[in-house]
């Protein structure tokens, strides 16, 4: 088989060479989408107009002005951010940092948990990187290219990851920018740091490497990037809002439901919000179903 | 899934509500004459969840689902289909949200059952939202593997997404289960399921809507509707005289019989977000009249009791959203 059917997001099908980019398909099918292309779905997943297709599957193109082309922004927010980190925690390992539908996350590996001056430290750090500008530039490498890079660059689990998918023929894309950071990365991205219209380091947690709580524990550095410093603005006055108004903390002040160690993930209900129950169902609610062993150990006497 | 061993048996404490429909179903030989079956429940499910990632009553291991299903002929789905549409749209208003955003998930690569009934559903299922009047849009291939089926997403009062409704059809779970109707025709044949939640969780919708409204509830919804501060120990009297003509017409009312100021009365009122703080002064006892302060907008000042109480009850009754 030397082509492949791409199937379009209106369920039609049209089919390319074999190794063609999506940016070939987007020609393909108009010369304005192909121009207003800034990114794609690939089989669901995002990367960029340079990707290969090496079979069939289904493409979703992303143009510049629409509402997924944020997800450029997040994703370029996100390899700054591990930028401005590794230049602060030289001894820091990556994990992965993609875009999200509320802003970005990077997940590394770090000696302490980030305090809230780290994270203010790291925000000004991304600024004067941005400051340099810093374009994207992509590098393609073959798999055992791609694997060395990562070494030679210090990534340790990330060449671990690539060397476990036992690529053969695959190209593998680096995004680099300038001699300041350099990532494995399917892409897209903005034209580089100074791109970045808005953005804003919001919070750090706890996170697993490849999810498994048994693994190793990284740290993951939550943030937001907007096409406006407006829109940045106006999402983070919507943060604040959520937070005043968090069920949890109202549920206690007005004394409609609690939760007890005894039973984690069960709410125990108060008389407010037994009426919302009846309000809602036409009849009330029970206390929960199950609570710790140290409920029910065997109330005995008090020896005489 | 939480499981429990007793003689020799393994059990399971119920993740899901469907299974006991169909088992109440198959407790008799049903004739095409009782399809539509409609089983209705507030089921209470428990799913174990990792503690990481518990959340208030966002994320919780025992919650209630305001759950049905239907039990009918592959003819009928539309029209049921259009029932719940108009249930969903009834139930989102009074609580105070817009029209949802509706989703159309169709038919996954890997799948059971003909093209045929996947047509005949997902034509139903499209068939309905046109006839309802509503936009939706279409998420090809991320149906369920046994059926087509429709999400409702509410947006908040800030914007955000919930995920409540569904209406998903089912093909497998009649199978499973052996579920038969005897047809017009006197031969055995097997009614499609349609499970449908309107809410989602009842425990999550509440969260939802402490948050959708800031803890400000409208006055149907809000736990106390009303709280009577008396300024001084000599309106005591009057005050507990109108708690008791509102408690009779089915108002849920306070009376703040502290010996405190009145100005922190209002306070701590305000902080409760009682949606009328009925403020009893000596003026109103002797004039039978109330000094009402809703929590949002103008003190309205003095109005007679009567009128007052009536206005509340009004607005209790016909689940009104302002104040």
């Amino acid at each position: 088989m030397t082509v492949a059917r791409v199937t379009l997001p209106d369920g039609k099908t049209l089919e390319v060479p074999l190794n063609s980019t999506c940016a070939d398909v987007a020609r393909k099918i108009g010369p304005r989408l192909a121009k207003d292309a800034v990114g794609c779905f690939w089989n669901g997943e995002l990367c960029a107009m340079e990707q290969r297709i090496t079979g069939d599957g289904q493409i979703r193109i992303i143009t510049k002005g629409s509402p997924d082309a944020v997800l450029l922004i997040r994703h370029s927010a996100a390899h700054l951010c591990a930028a401005a980190v590794l230049e602060l925690f030289p001894d820091a390992q990556l994990g992965f940092g993609p875009p999200t539908a509320e802003g970005f996350y990077y997940d590394f590996v770090v000696k302490e948990p980030f305090t809230p001056d780290d994270l203010a430290r790291i925000e000004a750090k991304m600024r004067e990187l941005a400051a340099l500008g810093l374009p994207f530039e992509r590098k393609e490498l073959d798999p055992v290219a791609a694997g060395k890079e990562l070494r030679r660059l210090g990534y340790k689990l990330k060449a671990e990851y690539l060397e476990e998918l036992k690529l053969k023929g695959d190209v593998i894309s680096f995004y680099v920018n300038g001699n300041r950071f350099s990532d494995m990365c399917r892409g897209p991205h903005v034209a580089s740091f100074g791109a970045i219209p808005a953005f804003k380091v919001l919070s750090a947690s706890g996170a697993y490497w490849r999810g498994d709580a048994s693994g190793i524990p990284m740290q993951r550095i939550h943030g937001t990037a907007f096409p406006s410093e407006a829109e940045l603005k106006k999402h983070l006055d919507l943060v604040e809002e959520a937070k005043k108004r968090d069920h949890r903390k109202l549920g206690s002040e007005l004394d409609l439901f609690s939760f007890h160690e005894e039973a984690p993930g069960f709410p125990f209900w108060h008389a407010g919000g037994v009426v919302l129950w009846r309000e809602l169902t036409g009849r009330g609610t029970t206390t929960t179903t199950a609570t710790t062993c140290t409920s029910w150990r065997r109330r005995t006497a008090p020896s005489p | 899934m939480y499981f429990v061993e007793k003689e020799d048996r393994s059990f399971a404490v119920k993740p899901m509500n469907c299974p006991g429909a169909c088992i109440v179903y198959r407790t008799a030989m049903r004739s095409y004459k009782e399809l539509p079956l409609r089983l209705a429940e507030f089921g209470m499910v428990h799913r174990y969840e990792l503690s990481g990632v518990l959340h208030g009553l966002f994320r919780v291991r025992g919650f209630v689902q305001d759950d049905a299903h239907v039990y009918c002929t592959p003819d009928q789905i539309e029209a049921e289909v259009i029932d719940c549409l108009d249930m969903l749209e009834k139930v989102y208003k009074v609580l105070g949200f817009g029209v949802p955003e509706i989703k159309l998930s169709t038919r996954p690569p890997d799948r059971m059952g003909s093209d045929e009934i996947w047509d005949k559903a997902e034509g139903a299922l499209a068939g309905a939202l046109r006839n309802w009047g509503k936009s939706y849009r279409e998420a090809p291939q991320e149906g369920n593997f046994y059926g087509p089926k429709l999400d409702f997403d509410l947006t908040d009062s800030l914007g955000r997404k919930w995920q409540c409704g569904t209406i998903q059809l089912d093909f497998q779970m009649p199978e499973r289960f052996g579920l038969e109707y005897v047809g017009k025709d006197s031969g055995r044949h097997r009614p499609v399921m349609i499970h449908r939640a309107i809410l989602g969780s009842l425990d999550r919708m509440i969260g939802v809507l402490v948050e959708h409204y800031a803890g400000k509830f409208p006055v149907w919804l809000a736990p106390t509707q009303a709280l009577l501060l008396p300024v001084t120990d000599k309106t005591l009297p009057y005050a507990k005289d109108v708690e008791a003509r509102m408690r009779a017409v089915g108002l849920r009312v306070d009376v703040d019989e502290r010996n405190e100021k009145i100005g922190a009365k209002i306070r701590d009122g305000i902080g409760r977000r009682i949606p009328y703080l009925l403020v009893v002064g000596e003026r109103e006892a002797a004039a039978g009249t109330l000094s009402v302060r809703p929590r949002d907008g103008e003190d309205r000042g003095a109005l007679p009791a009567a009128e007052v109480i009536e206005d509340i009850r009004k607005r209790h009754a016909s689940r009104a959203l302002d104040l």
